[in-house]
């Protein structure tokens, strides 16, 4: 071998190693990139109340786990913002203790309550956001403790609050709460007997009764009044449940994270499968009463026929992004946002009317009231959308990261 | 950067999570024991990487003080320096960036290992919603074992040991610190050059002390991955390169210098000599810079076929 030819494999060599360090690096920076991107974040859903005046006060729980206050014009009616907003940070709001919030703020009885993943149920004046009270689970903050709403109920002996909190990864129970002193009414399952699994779900109370699942495969049917399980046994599903269930008549419907739609019979907790998806039941359902509306983290939108006891369709989209917003239904159209920032109105059978883009994932549950829909993206952007009979029509848009 | 990191979680990313939580399932849902035997699994699948790493960069090790030799012979010409170098490395059968391919080909592995593990112990809602994009669509099985069982020996996997606040997450975190410099002593050969050695020694301290610290803040899921993955690396190391510098013989304590002696080219030992294709049994009690097996008598009940090709 002469100099050069030996100079000339060398090089080649030298080029090889360099390309493969090359490659290597690259492949690992995006794999590094891509893992930063799950950063925390939460998503609360926008809590809509009329006031007195013919106004509105919005409530949104924001990342940096500060409760955000917006006053409107209206709900329903012109959708003009007020240019006002004021902002709530609970003391642990400071540092890496700042409360995520996934679930959507309740009003009632002129307070605010929220639920924090930091496990702590917080309860302010729903005018001035003063007045903080606060409730923990035997008073411990929680690592993973609450994930849902927090449900105001009316009863007979007061207002309660229904919440589903976790203990840690594993175990998870339900709470009924009096809601002006935040003081513990009743838990299922009660003191002394082993949690259930680890819930991140809001309850659906109906009638006294609170439905909900957990990561044990389970769904339950608990009564409000002394915390006692309604069903001889919890419904088996094959499956962890983070979706609320959505009530039609005599059946709950909610999805699990088997692919699987599921229909359980509210008197006696059987269930029966509707259909199987191509991935997860994440978000809850939504109904008309005669259709069950079931995003899945697939991108799709499965519609199923309650009356005709099958499927319909499985509304599919230009991009494939997961779904996990509740969707909501406004005159008989279905609005729809994943996780591309798409928010779509869709007919009933689920064909595609119209689409805008907010810019960044979607992931709390949509809220409408009347004919307007207000939307909550990861980027703290609060969009308004009036529905018209075939647009969404822009109302309005408010960062929430402008507001001090 | 987008298409790397698609690419990143189809060939490296997907098919760990995959296996780790099949693992899960074929060990009754034990997730401690799931990463544990996927670490095995994962490093059995990597042995002859490192076996070609270690033995290239023992090699260099051992080389340096004839290289240092070389350098002080030619300072003050560069040009046959670099020849002399070169000679040396050609005569030894050292590439000298032959111990970097393995290592750059592990990378990748364990920085995927390090993620698959952080995709099996989500801790929160948006970290869970991230795994089902994660699963194949051919293993529907995977979807019903998830969120998995995060508990192991009373501890939270997805805790830090100090959120954990569990004695046996502590313990981990010093095993970890402790399993590092045991691994990295027995990597060393101590050098000649008392500024060396002295940087050597802190170096050894150091990088276990802060892993040991760095460990405190990460799910104790994954430290239990770098002891195991430790406590496997110091087994395998053992098999290829002994105890090294973690128990000095008393031929290279005493010198202090590589057990390969500073011979500068042209008085080194004949490469037919140590690299023959076959394996090596010297008297002498050198180092052949292949393996401390030789003189190993548990190393003759193994058949040696194939050990010491070269290609």
């Amino acid at each position: 071998m002469t100099s050069s030819e030996a100079n000339a494999g060398s090089f080649t060599y030298r080029l090889t190693v360099a390309l493969m360090l090359a490659a290597v690096a690259l492949l690992v920076l995006g794999g590094c990139a891509r893992g930063r991107t799950t950063a925390s974040q939460s998503w609360s859903g926008v809590a809509v109340v009329e006031n007195a005046d013919g106004g509105a006060t919005a409530f949104i729980g924001t990342k940096e786990g500060r409760l955000v206050q917006l006053t409107l014009a209206s709900t329903a009616g012109g959708g003009q913002l007020v240019q006002r907003g004021r902002a709530f940070g609970p003391p642990e709001a400071e540092g890496d203790t700042a409360p995520a919030f996934y679930g959507t703020p309740t009003v009632a009885s002129g307070r605010v309550f929220v639920g924090g993943y930091n496990g702590v149920v917080y309860s302010l004046n729903a005018e001035s956001l003063s007045d903080e009270r606060t409730w923990t689970v035997d008073g411990n903050p929680l690592a993973q403790g609450i994930a849902g709403g927090v449900v105001p109920v009316e009863t007979p002996a007061g207002l309660r609050l229904v919440v589903a909190a976790s203990e840690d990864s594993d175990m998870g129970r339900l709470y009924v709460l009096d809601a002006l002193s935040l003081r513990e009414h009743c838990r299922y399952p009660g003191e002394g007997l082993p949690g259930i699994g680890q819930m991140w779900t809001t309850p659906n109370v109906v009638e006294g009764i609170a439905y909900f699942g957990d990561h044990d495969h389970q769904v339950h049917a608990v009564s409000i009044d002394d915390c006692v399980s309604r069903w001889d046994r919890p419904a088996e599903l094959g499956g962890g449940v983070a979706a609320s269930p959505v009530i039609v008549g005599n059946d709950l419907y909610v999805g699990a994270f088997d692919r699987t739609l599921y229909a359980i019979g509210r008197s006696n907790g059987q269930p029966r499968v509707l259909l199987t998806a191509e991935s997860w039941f994440w978000a809850g359902a939504a109904t008309d009463g005669k259709r069950i509306y079931a995003p899945n983290l697939d991108g799709r939108l499965y519609i199923y026929d309650i009356a005709s006891g099958s499927p319909i369709t499985a509304a599919e989209f230009d991009d494939d992004d997961p779904i996990l917003s509740t969707p909501v239904i406004v005159d008989g159209r279905v609005v729809v946002a994943s996780d591309s920032g798409a928010v779509r109105l869709l007919d009933r059978n689920g064909d595609q009317l119209h689409s805008i883009s907010v810019g960044d994932k979607v992931r709390a549950q949509l809220v409408a009231v009347g004919d307007i829909v207000y939307v909550h993206a990861l980027d703290e952007g609060v969009s308004a959308f009036r529905v018209l009979d075939r647009f969404l029509d822009d109302e309005w848009e408010r960062d929430l990261d402008d507001i001090d | 950067m987008e298409f790397f990191g698609l690419l990143w979680d189809e060939i490296i990313t997907k098919p760990m999570t995959n296996s780790l939580l099949l693992l899960y399932v074929l060990l009754a849902g034990n997730l401690g024991l799931a990463i544990i035997a996927f670490t095995v699994v994962v490093r059995g699948l990597t042995y002859p990487l490192v076996v070609r790493q270690l033995r290239s960069t023992r090699k260099m090790q051992e080389l340096q003080p004839l290289i240092k030799a070389v350098n002080e012979k030619y300072k003050n010409n560069p040009q046959e320096r670099g020849r002399q170098v070169m000679s040396l490395y050609k005569e030894q059968g050292v590439n000298p960036v032959g111990c970097l391919g393995p290592l750059v080909i592990q990378m990748p592995i364990f920085i995927g290992l390090f993620w698959a593990i952080n995709n099996v112990l989500p801790f929160t809602p948006e970290n869970l919603a991230g795994l089902s994009s994660k699963l194949y669509s051919f293993l529907p099985s995977l979807d019903s074992v998830v969120p998995v069982n995060r508990h192991f020996l009373g501890m939270d996997l997805a805790l830090d040991p100090v959120r954990s606040g569990s004695i046996i997450g502590f313990a981990l975190v010093g095993f970890s610190g402790i399993s590092m410099y045991v691994q990295q002593k027995m990597t060393q050969v101590p050098s000649s050059d008392p500024a060396q050695m002295s940087q050597q020694r802190m170096m050894t301290l150091m990088f276990p002390v802060m892993f040991g610290m760095f460990s405190l803040f990460f799910p104790i899921g994954l430290v239990i991955y770098w002891v195991a993955s430790n406590a496997i690396g110091i087994v395998m190391q053992y098999f290829i390169t002994g105890w090294g510098a973690l128990k000095p013989t008393t031929a290279s304590a005493s010198s202090g210098r590589s057990r390969l002696g500073p011979q500068l080219p042209g008085s080194l030992p004949d490469k037919e000599q140590v690299d023959d294709g076959r394996p090596e049994h010297r008297t002498d009690g050198q180092d052949s810079g292949r393996s401390d097996r030789a003189s190993d008598p548990r190393a003759r009940r193994r058949p040696r076929r194939n050990r010491g090709r070269r290609r």
